[in-house]
């Protein structure tokens, strides 16, 4: 087991070291000169200017060979510097840092939701197969990845927000966990209806292929009770497969979270990213996607690790 | 239904209530999208308390059903009627609630493959335990774990213990059905059905299984309802035999009526045609074409397309069962009236098979193997370090000649199918030669070896997964040809010719490979491997995925074939019996090496090695005389692992007669008598058995050898 996380660990971090090459050659493909879009313009003209660019040019160490500079990148990195936004005028770690509480709420609370809904009942669409429960929660399923979040959110700020003013429209609660609450309905309730029909689907197949196997026909040989077959033996083998898919979506889950985040002005990053790609603020578009190559690779590690703690073949296969 | 009254009673004709298990016009219907499948017809048993019953069929018989019927555990689409009772209740019509309690309680079962039968996600112990709790809730975990290991230790498995907390794939294949077996005594049901329980198993697995199988019977008193297709099983251990077919019971009766006394077709041709390993058969009777897979709503006989005494009355009429003896039935308009000879010069036998062995041992041979060598580095950790080496192959020597056949027989993990893809050169050797007609494929560029492999063919195991299932016939048989640069009409002219010499026709050119049964399969297979006229066929256990009956069919055509198409074979097997029929001489693997090889019936009759005395002991004989006088010599424990060989003898660990010596001694391969090698010590002489042996030589070695395993 611990030979196992070793080498899953090992192998991680080539991965992170090639992100984090290809985010640095990002930045160096960037068109213009850094520089010239820090300094206040009145600062470059004449021939002082060229000499003071040239002393800063030094003195930030743009003039190392690109290889030191990437070393010197990542040495920023490891402390926690991804960088100063042009727009916003502070460091790309402290925009993204305010904001990430949000947004890891809004995805995790939609991932938790959606999973609690769709895991019972694809199981249960799997044991009654080809049932009216069985087509109907196909039929649910198949709209809900059919019609887009983005017209999910409307809809639901319309009626919900607009006609019948039961929900706040937008924004974050700030007033307690009450209020908070509120406010978390409609923006977790649309994103998760988007995630509920892929693991929903996921759950049935899975559970199928699991009930078709011969050791649950074993399991019922030997009297077992159907909770037991179910809830032991289907949902344990099952549970790999949705697993996976649950982190392996995780970086369509970010796009779905910005889209979601600007339609209900949740002030997660989702807002500061969108307005990053609009005015094309590199540093921080390289920030945020550092951050979430990052944040795939760890959820990887916990899914390697779920895994193996689920299926003992695994640990010695590696 | 015109049977009700025919039910067979018990083997002393005992009635209806006293049976613990009977079954009365079990009737079981599938619905399909190609509509509705007739599985099992009117099928009545009685299974007497303590009683071994086996029900032998081949694929599509309906014996699977049965028992799925008989423990309610058929899908929705099944319509199932007639009566089941237990010990006089009746079974049909029970909610899967009240099932449950009688499941693993009263009836249990061990099914055919272990390794997908038990759940491998949690351990073996928790899943003996779950079958206890299933039943007797109140039972302490201490208590119920303590059960656990208990049950694991009458069923042989050694530390049981320590076994307890493994998982499935922890444990070896014969391990697995061991605890299989732990699992379904768990409640000491009352009836035990084993459903194929040793089918993927090698033989002397199959040894320790059934040996298993049968002490949990003595501890618990079960009476066993033994599924499988295997007529030596059979024979070894069953009371009374029930011979099924599309879903009919053909006929029923003791086991010593049934293999001595048949009064069916059916059984008749199924009896006929298996290789024995007890005696050479020179040629094996045919049934004609295969067993169906989907029987619809029957008129007439089932069997009466493949019968070779069928009148017009079989067609029309399905045949009563009609006691033909005491407690003995068989479903056939003729049961009572005709004896079934076979008429020997009729189209059902094949080509007798010619003795050939002295006159090709001077012919120059096809293929000479020496000293072949074949180790695989286990690649571990982040660097791909080798931190092991798998000894496939050590140092092995073989020679075939022209139109000669090689049996190479072992069990799993004894290097025979690395041997074949080295021979292919599928696998490069890691040192020894290898000549094909006097030339080192080694040496040879990848064009010549290109060339070369006209010569030298493979036929695979599985003909359901090597053909290709989007390519008609002639598109797969044509396929070598074309590669080869044959014109369209040459090669299409070939197809026929070739379909033609493997019992197919011109008209099967357009088909698909789904459209035909696995023998017509395999057929094809063979046909594509001969399409370029090679002098070498090697085949990789050609018939263990067909039905016996269809097994016969194409052993003989590869019998003919030989002759026809000047072949020499190097046939690979785990069936000893199947080797037997096929080959002239054979060659006996464990470990990488060849222990011992012969002409086979030198081989058969007068084994030296140990090794092949106890491999041959343990293949169930479809003779119940004989297979009750069988000495079987279980060997224990498993084939070693081949990463870590043990020194000297490679068998010694597992060897009835090992000594001192050969722990530290490594045998050379030696010839004891023309043709005749072994690589022992103290190889067996002619008529002496490794039981006399034993006794004679009872040394210090097997006692210290005892004395370390407590």
């Amino acid at each position: 087991m611990g030979r196992y996380m070793t080498r899953r660990l090992m192998t991680a971090i080539p991965v992170v070291a090639g992100i984090m090459l290809l985010s640095f050659l990002l930045v160096q493909s960037m068109p213009g000169d850094p520089l010239r879009m820090l300094v206040p313009p009145d600062l470059l003209q004449g021939p002082e200017g060229e000499a003071f660019l040239e002393a800063q040019r030094e003195r930030f160490g743009l003039n190392d060979p690109v290889i030191i500079q990437f070393f010197h990148w990542v040495g920023e990195l490891f402390q926690g510097n991804l960088g100063f936004s042009f727009h916003l005028g502070a460091p790309v770690t402290e925009i993204l840092g305010d904001r990430a509480g949000p947004t890891l709420i809004l995805m995790g609370g939609s991932m938790i939701v959606a999973l609690t809904l769709a895991v019972p009942v694809g199981l249960m669409a799997a044991l009654r197969r080809n049932s009216a429960f069985d087509y109907t929660a196909s039929a649910v399923g198949m709209s809900v990845i059919a019609i887009p979040s983005f017209f999910t959110a409307l809809a639901a700020i319309y009626i919900f927000g607009v006609k019948l003013r039961w929900l706040p429209p937008g924004g974050m609660g700030q007033d307690g966990f009450g209020d908070f609450l509120i406010h978390a309905i409609m923006p977790i309730g649309v994103l998760s209806a988007a995630l509920f029909g892929p693991y929903m689907r996921y759950t049935r197949q899975s559970a199928l292929e699991v009930l078709n196997e011969p050791y649950i026909t074993a399991a019922r040989a030997r009297g077992a009770s159907r909770r037991l077959v179910v809830g032991k033996h289907t949902l344990k083998n099952a549970a790999i497969p949705i697993a996976t898919v649950t982190i392996v979506q995780i970086p369509l889950l970010v796009g779905g979270a910005i889209v979601i985040e600007t339609m209900f002005s949740w002030p997660g990053t989702g807002l500061v990213v969108f307005n990053a790609i609009t005015t094309r603020d590199f540093p921080v578009i390289i920030g945020f996607t550092l951050v979430v190559a990052l944040i795939v690779v760890v959820s990887q590690l916990f899914l390697d690790l779920f895994i193996a703690w689920l299926d003992p073949r695994v640990r010695i296969e590696g | 239904m015109t049977e009700q009254r025919e039910a067979p009673g018990g083997p002393n004709g005992s009635g209806l209530e006293d049976s613990l298990l009977s079954v009365r016009d079990l009737t079981v219907r599938f619905r399909t999208t190609e509509g509705e499948v007739h599985a099992v017809n009117g099928l009545s048993l009685d299974l007497e308390k303590g009683e071994t019953l086996a029900i032998v069929g081949e694929s599509g018989s309906g014996k699977s059903v049965t028992s799925l019927a008989i423990m309610g555990l058929l899908p929705g689409e099944a319509t199932v009627e007639g009566s089941v009772k237990f010990d006089g209740r009746e079974l049909l019509g029970l909610s899967d609630r009240k099932m449950r309690r009688l499941r693993g309680r009263d009836i249990s079962m061990v099914f055919q493959d272990a390794m997908t039968s038990l759940d491998p996600v949690f351990t073996v112990g928790n899943q003996i335990i779950e079958t206890i709790k299933a039943h007797n809730p109140s039972i302490g975990a201490k208590d119920a774990r303590a059960r656990a290991v208990e049950l694991l230790d009458v069923v042989g498995i050694a530390a049981p213990h320590r076994r307890v907390d493994d998982f499935p794939h922890e444990m070896s294949g014969g391990m697995r059905q061991r605890a299989m077996i732990a699992v379904a005594i768990a409640n000491e049901p009352s009836v035990l059905i084993a459903d194929e329980p040793t089918t993927a198993l090698d033989v002397t697995i199959q040894a320790q299984v059934m040996e298993a199988l049968a002490l949990a019977q003595d501890a618990t008193g079960a009476a066993i309802l033994l599924i499988t297709h295997d007529l030596g099983l059979v024979a070894s251990y069953a009371d009374r035999v029930l011979v099924m077919y599309g879903g009919f019971a053909f006929e029923m009766g003791q086991a010593d009526e049934v293999f001595y006394r048949s009064k069916n077709p059916y059984t008749l041709g199924l009896l006929n045609s298996i290789p024995r390993a007890d005696r050479r058969d020179e040629q094996l009777q045919l049934i004609r074409g295969a067993p169906p897979t989907a029987v619809r709503k029957p008129v007439g006989c089932v069997f009466a397309p493949r019968c070779d005494f069928a009148e017009d009355v079989c067609a029309e009429q399905v045949p009563p069962l009609i006691e033909v003896g005491s407690g003995h039935h068989s479903r056939c308009h003729f049961a009572s009236s005709s004896d079934f000879i076979v008429d020997e010069t009729d189209g059902g036998v094949a080509d007798l098979r010619s003795r050939r062995s002295i006159e090709y041992e001077e012919a120059a041979p096809v293929l000479e193997v020496k000293n072949l060598v074949k180790h695989f580095p286990v690649r571990d950790g982040f660097f791909k370090r080798s931190t092991a080496v798998v000894k496939a192959v050590n140092g092995v020597d073989l020679t075939v000649g022209k139109q000669e056949s090689l049996g190479i027989v072992g069990e799993s993990g004894s290097g025979k199918t690395t041997v074949a893809r080295c021979i292919l050169r599928m696998t490069e050797p890691t040192s020894g030669s290898i000549k094909f007609k006097g030339l080192e494929i080694q040496d040879l560029e990848e064009s010549e070896m290109r060339e070369l492999r006209k010569d030298l063919q493979l036929v695979f195991q599985d003909p359901y997964a090597s053909l290709n299932p989007r390519m008609t016939v002639r598109e797969i048989v044509a396929e070598p040809l074309k590669i080869h640069g044959w014109s369209k009409s040459e090669s299409r002219k070939r197809v026929v010719e070739l379909l033609e010499a493997v019992g197919l026709s011109e008209g099967h050119l357009t088909r698909y490979p789904h459209e035909f049964s696995g023998g017509q399969r395999q057929r094809i297979g063979i046909a594509r491997s001969l399409s370029l006229g090679p002098s070498l066929l090697i085949l990789d256990e050609p018939v263990s995925a067909l039905d016996v009956s269809v097994q016969a069919q194409v052993l003989n055509m590869l019998d003919s074939l030989q002759a026809a198409f000047d072949l020499a074979y190097i046939y690979i097997a785990h069936d000893l019996s199947v080797v037997r029929h096929v080959s002239d001489r054979v060659a006996v693997m464990y470990l990488g090496e060849v222990v011992e090889t012969a002409d086979s019936d030198q081989l058969y009759e007068s084994p030296a090695h140990p090794y092949t005395h106890s491999l041959l002991s343990a293949v169930p004989v479809p003779d119940p005389t004989s297979a009750r006088s069988q000495k079987r010599i279980v060997l224990e424990g498993d084939i070693p692992d081949p990463s870590d060989l043990p020194g000297g003898c490679a068998f010694h660990t597992r060897c009835p007669i090992a000594q001192d010596t050969c722990e530290v001694e490594k045998p050379p391969l030696r010839s004891i008598a023309d043709g005749h090698m072994v690589a022992c010590h103290f190889f067996l002489e002619p008529g002496e058995t490794l039981e006399n042996r034993r006794a004679k030589t009872i040394n210090q070695y097997q006692l210290k050898k005892n004395v370390d395993q407590y």
